[in-house]
């Protein structure tokens, strides 16, 4: 590498040169071509295999970025399903509403952000600029409300309702108003109004917590989607919702939109078609709510109840009332905080509940159904003659009949029609000490409890509707629970007593504070009074007006318990698809046919000369014969509160109907008027009047509030314009139920 | 001395002459009896300009009607300027081929010092286009890139003063083999990187390298002056933050794909979109905004999205042609500056060519160099259409050429030439002779004759 070596070669270069050999430089210079040429091929295979290699093998991968960065997916949230009654009239339904929405691009590319847009618009809407302009914002950690919580490219709504005349307004002059458009939305309908609110449920935006936790469903909803809150709405609301559609724009690396390059359409949701008559859910709603007046212009405090009326062949629920209600279209919109606090306050008397499955009320003598079975299959004669004094003793104290009035020796079908408390107080006595008493067998048989979960109490009905109560059973093992769970409290209470209460009425206080030391003692004893007190549906036994209603409907269906089933099936829009629900059977009641014809034949008879004789006086009961118990379910400190449980037809039980009034005084006299007036309505009867059994001309039957008086065996079906044709129709004239 | 060095270099002759007649023998040589024909080097040429340069229009208007139209409002404004510039080269081009070698060699000084006058006026009045860059100058309302002209003019002075050193022997040491071409080339670079063209400097320096290889510099030398480019270049890239940012995405375009990895990201984006077949003529979407000056350094990425494979392969099989065809006629040319003059175009629209691909499809930082013929621009596409010109000039020039030239008797061109006093043949030689006599035409006679007017100018 010496320098010297370098000279040497360049001098024998030129050597070479002086000699006289062109052909040798000409050679040496031409394998440099060459080797240049071999160079500049080697680089161009390298090219070529690169090229090749991102054009081919990886040119999906690169397409594919390539049309995330081009295109924006949107989503098109589906057109909600509607709730229709059993014969195809809408519950709930969607109406358009005209509303003003904003481009969220196009405002930003107007040179002062759109701010003069909207001051037109505000001007046009008669409405305040700034509030348009806070409309329109993004919603970010700090940005105050209202804000625009969804997607940049959906339309932002500035103004819901508006009048036709300020949208033409808008739409006539386009180029004053740059990406503002007046276009129909979709909200929630309640063509009736209040009508089966609890049941119905409501919508409600998204919340963020519920987008993260559906990680699945991230794709179905959008950030202007409404869920399912509560009631129907929330139990289907995967069905009802739909599948959104996705468009995909085409949009420039500003993001203004060049036109659509891919539409998937959404699909509707489907039509939820519930087992509720319109007719009958009004009828028991106004039957209740007369109940209530009726009770309160005698002084009574009620201001709640619930009525139930149940399909006894399918467990399929025809009406189903709770007092007092509310206007679910309160929820459209975004509730405001004040009307919030309202719907949740005790004032208003907690409306969003459901007292017909979530009110857990002592169901009283309404459930000597469950006790007479319980008897019954403890041994005691059906046919046998028991006694009805005015009061018994047992277990240490005396125990009235209702009322005090004895009926002498009575049957069991007396019992039941009499309603003598005094027959079945002796019954729950007796299973106590079959049990053992206060020293309980190892394992006791618990008959009265252990029978009355086979009529269905004690656990929730298994019904399509969310937050429903168990209601309580109450035995040895629950009293012992009950007992470890509160014992420190009335152990407290005991050595303290109730001083806040010892101000107004020191004699409740008095017997408040013995209470409270005698739970503290030993109250997970299952002692006499207990279960003397549960025979007759007293003390800690708590249902709900539904698993009422399903236990009286099994005694006329001959055995079978149901789930509750509001859903009868579904539609799709566009009527092709129809899905029906099979009623769920969930037992059937623990007695043999025998016991079971022998209640039926009681229940029967108590409308007739029993407890409900005076409620349904006048009632054509030739026609249409009445089973039913009343039920009196008293309370210290409160008003008794009414119940009246009951099937109809007798012969031929087609409905099962219960009512409970809270406070509102005897069942026969606060809650079976309710039940009479339903039936009244469902069978068309007018004219009957009741009471003073007056011969004011024979009631009239007149049109069923169902046709055939029956709920109807088909579904409704969507006809091909997509109006809801009743199921009995089956040409396609006649009125729309829609 | 004489001895020893002697029957080496017979012996390395006789081996060459061995191997030139294995190679003649090769089913390779063989095969195209086309590419043996006397004009194949011109033709090749003139047929791979043409449809590059269509091509190039074609792609031009189709990649820069988005970004016209939003800022022109006419979607043809670009092209229409960049058909006036192939409306300029194109004459440019057809002259060139028909003049006398001798009148590149005479252009070789002032180009050069022209395009230095023009790159130190850049330094002083250029404006930088918001791209980083200061490359360009508005002289009389025509805004000019004077770094794309210099490289022809670096070609043509460079290719002049060599084969001036080895006419007259005089390469025989490193300081003649290097002066002046190093500080030529030296100044130039300097010029070019004061506007931050890496690009142009790259080019420059492949062309320097070239002539060097080709006059036939000692290998110890060419390693050393490849060395000294490396070093040189990564010395720039060290020292200017934005070109380590394109180096840098360039090895991982998707690490920032807002910034600096953008281009490249959406070129390779353009590339994958048109897969085998592409998209279809006018069918890009990189187009729209997204790709940054689609129709410039990044053509050949619409060119893949809208053609596909098929389209970047052709574009790059013409650019080989030329490659090709440009190397045929400096290995067949018989004076030195034709050999060095040919060589050191052939390098630098091939290189160019070829790293302004390689940015594209993703093995090389971008440099931002357009694409031979097809990018838009005046001032790459003229002075490239004039360098293709002065090769099909030199491809008329070889032996065989010449002869099968003079059998057809003098073009309307010629004609016109002639009465200029600029007539064709650079060796005097009559315009009229038979094949036979043409082919007896010895090269290395016409080296002797076209050194002797050499040294008497």
């Amino acid at each position: 590498m010496s320098p010297l070596r370098k000279r040497y070669r360049l001098a024998s270069r030129r050597a070479r040169r002086e000699a006289g050999v062109p052909a040798m430089r000409g050679a040496h210079t031409r394998r440099g071509v060459l080797l240049a040429q071999a160079l500049v091929l080697v680089l161009f295979a390298t090219l070529t295999a690169r090229m090749w290699y991102m054009q081919v093998p990886q040119a999906d991968h690169y397409h594919e970025l390539a049309l995330a960065s081009h295109t924006q997916k949107l989503i098109v949230p589906a057109v909600r399903g509607k709730i229709l009654d059993s014969q195809g009239r809408p519950l709930v339904r969607n109406r358009t509403e005209l509303t003003v929405t904003a481009d969220f691009h196009t405002l930003l590319n107007q040179p002062d952000d759109g701010a003069a847009v909207l001051r037109r618009v505000a001007e046009v809407l008669d409405v305040p600029f700034a509030e348009l302009r806070d409309r329109v914002r993004l919603c970010g950690p700090d940005t105050g409300r209202p804000c625009w919580p969804g997607s940049p490219y959906q339309p932002i709504p500035l103004a819901e309702d508006i009048d036709p005349r300020v949208a033409l307004q808008i739409m006539e002059r386009k180029t004053e108003f740059p990406g503002i458009s007046a276009q129909q939305m979709a909200v929630r309908d309640y063509p009736n109004g209040d009508m089966a609110a609890q049941m119905l449920g409501y919508l409600q935006p998204i919340t963020q917590e519920e987008f993260e936790a559906r990680e699945e469903l991230r794709v179905q909803f959008s950030g202007v989607d409404q869920v399912g809150r509560d009631g129907l709405e929330y139990v289907y609301d995967d069905r009802l919702r739909g599948t959104a559609g996705t468009r995909t724009l085409a949009v420039t690396s500003q993001g203004g939109v060049n036109g659509v390059v891919e539409e998937t359409p959404a699909k509707p949701g489907m039509h939820l078609v519930t087992s509720i008559d319109q007719k009958v859910q009004r009828i028991t709603e106004d039957a209740l709510k007369a109940g209530v007046e009726r009770a309160r212009a005698e002084g009574r405090p009620t201001d709640s109840g619930a009525a139930v009326v149940l399909d006894v062949r399918t467990g399929n629920v025809i009406a189903m009332a709770s007092l007092p209600t509310y206007d679910p279209s309160v929820w459209q919109g975004g509730i405001d905080q004040a009307t919030y606090d309202q719907l949740l306050s005790e004032d208003a008397g907690e409306p969003l509940t459901s007292r017909a499955l979530q009110g857990q009320y002592p169901p009283g003598s309404t459930f000597k159904v469950s006790s007479l079975s319980a008897a019954v299959r403890n041994g005691a004669d059906l046919n046998g003659t028991y006694s009805c004094p005015g009061s018994v003793h047992l277990g240490n104290r005396s125990w009235q009949n209702f009322e005090g009035g004895g009926h002498g020796s009575v049957s069991l079908h007396k019992a039941i029609v009499v309603s003598c408390n005094t027959v079945f107080y002796q019954f729950g006595y007796d299973t106590w000490l079959q049990d053992g008493g206060t020293s309980p067998k190892d394992d006791p048989e618990e008959i009265m409890a252990e029978t009355a979960r086979g009529f269905g109490f004690g656990e929730p009905t298994g019904i399509d509707l969310p937050h429903e109560s168990s209601g309580r059973i109450p035995d040895r093992q629950w009293k012992q629970q009950y007992w470890e769970d509160t014992r420190e409290q009335s152990c407290r209470r005991a050595e303290k007593g109730y001083p806040e209460v010892a101000e107004e009425d020191p004699g409740h206080a008095a017997y408040l504070k013995r209470a409270a030391h005698e739970h503290c003692l030993d109250g997970n004893r299952w002692r006499a009074g207990d279960a003397i007190n549960f025979a007759i549906g007293q003390g800690d036994v708590l249902v709900t007006p539904l698993q009422l209603a399903r236990a009286y409907a099994a005694i006329a269906n001959g055995g079978t318990l149901y789930e509750p089933r509001v859903a009868r099936g579904f539609l799709s829009a566009d009527g092709t698809r129809v899905e029906e629900l099979e009623p769920v059977k969930a037992g059937t009641l623990p007695i043999d046919d025998r016991t079971l014809e022998y209640l039926q034949r009681a229940l029967t008879q108590v409308p007739k000369e029993g407890t409900a004789r005076g409620a349904f006086d006048g009632f054509p009961q030739d026609e249409v014969s009445i089973a039913g118990k009343t039920g009196t379910a008293t309370m210290t400190g409160s008003e008794d509160s009414a119940w009246f449980a009951s099937y109809a037809p007798a012969d031929d039980p087609q409905f099962a109907v219960v009512a409970m009034l809270p406070e509102a005084g005897t069942g026969g006299v606060a809650a079976a008027p309710v039940v009479r007036e339903i039936y009244e309505g469902i069978y068309g009867i007018s004219g009957s009047t009741p009471g003073e059994g007056g011969d004011k001309g024979k009631p009239k039957i007149g049109e069923p509030a169902m046709p055939g008086a029956a709920p109807p065996e088909q579904l409704p079906r969507v006809r091909p314009d997509g109006t809801v044709a009743p199921p009995t129709d089956t040409g396609d004239s006649g009125d729309s139920a829609d | 001395m004489a001895v020893p060095t002697t029957i080496p270099t017979a012996e390395r002759a006789g081996t060459a002459a061995r191997k030139a007649e294995e190679r003649a023998r090769s089913p390779l040589r063989e095969l195209p009896g086309i590419l043996n024909r006397p004009l194949t080097s011109y033709y090749l040429l003139a047929g791979g300009t043409a449809l590059l340069t269509t091509l190039g229009l074609t792609m031009v208007l189709s990649s820069s009607m988005v970004d016209s139209y939003t800022e022109t409002g006419s979607a043809f404004s670009l092209f229409e300027k960049q058909v006036f510039a192939a409306a300029v080269g194109l004459p440019l081009l057809v002259v060139a081929s028909h003049l006398p070698i001798r009148v590149f060699r005479i252009l070789g000084y002032p180009a050069m010092l022209a395009s230095v006058v023009l790159l130190v006026l850049t330094v002083f009045h250029g404006d930088a286009y918001n791209s980083g860059a200061v490359r360009w100058i508005e002289i009389a309302g025509v805004t000019v890139q004077a770094s794309e002209p210099a490289k022809l003019s670096f070609a043509l002075w460079g290719a002049n003063v060599l084969a001036r050193r080895e006419e007259l022997r005089q390469l025989v040491e490193w300081r003649q083999l290097l002066i002046p071409l190093l500080p030529g080339c030296g100044v130039l670079v300097v010029l070019v990187l004061i506007g931050t063209d890496l690009g142009t400097t790259f080019v420059l320096l492949a062309i320097f390298l070239a002539l060097l290889w080709v006059v036939g510099a000692p290998g110890r030398l060419f390693l050393a002056m490849i060395g000294l480019v490396i070093s040189l270049a990564g010395i720039m890239i060290a020292v200017e933050p934005f070109r380590l940012a394109r180096v840098t995405s360039f090895l991982n375009p998707q690490a920032d794909p807002t910034d600096s990895g953008f281009q490249a990201l959406h070129g390779l984006y353009a590339l994958g979109t048109g897969g085998v077949l592409g998209v279809g003529i006018g069918g890009s979407r990189e187009k729209w905004g997204f790709l940054p000056h689609p129709e410039s350094d990044f053509i050949f990425a619409i060119i893949g999205e809208e053609f596909g494979l098929v389209g970047t392969l052709v574009v790059v099989g013409l650019f080989g042609v030329l490659g090709y065809a440009g190397l045929r006629v400096a290995s067949r040319v018989s004076d030195p500056f034709g050999r060095l003059a040919a060589a050191a175009i052939t390098c630098w629209i091939v290189i160019q060519a070829m790293v302004n691909i390689g940015t594209v499809i993703g093995v090389m930082p971008i440099t931002g160099i357009p694409l031979p013929l097809v990018s838009a621009g005046g001032s790459s596409l003229i002075p490239t259409m004039a360098g293709l010109g002065i090769l099909m000039a030199l491809a008329k020039s070889e032996p065989a050429a010449r002869a099968a030239l003079a059998a057809r008797g003098p073009s309307r061109v010629q004609r016109a030439l002639s009465w200029l006093g600029l007539e064709y043949s650079a060796s005097g030689a009559p315009t009229r002779r038979t094949g036979a006599a043409a082919q007896a035409h010895n090269g290395s006679r016409a080296t002797q004759v076209q050194a002797r007017r050499n040294r008497r100018r």
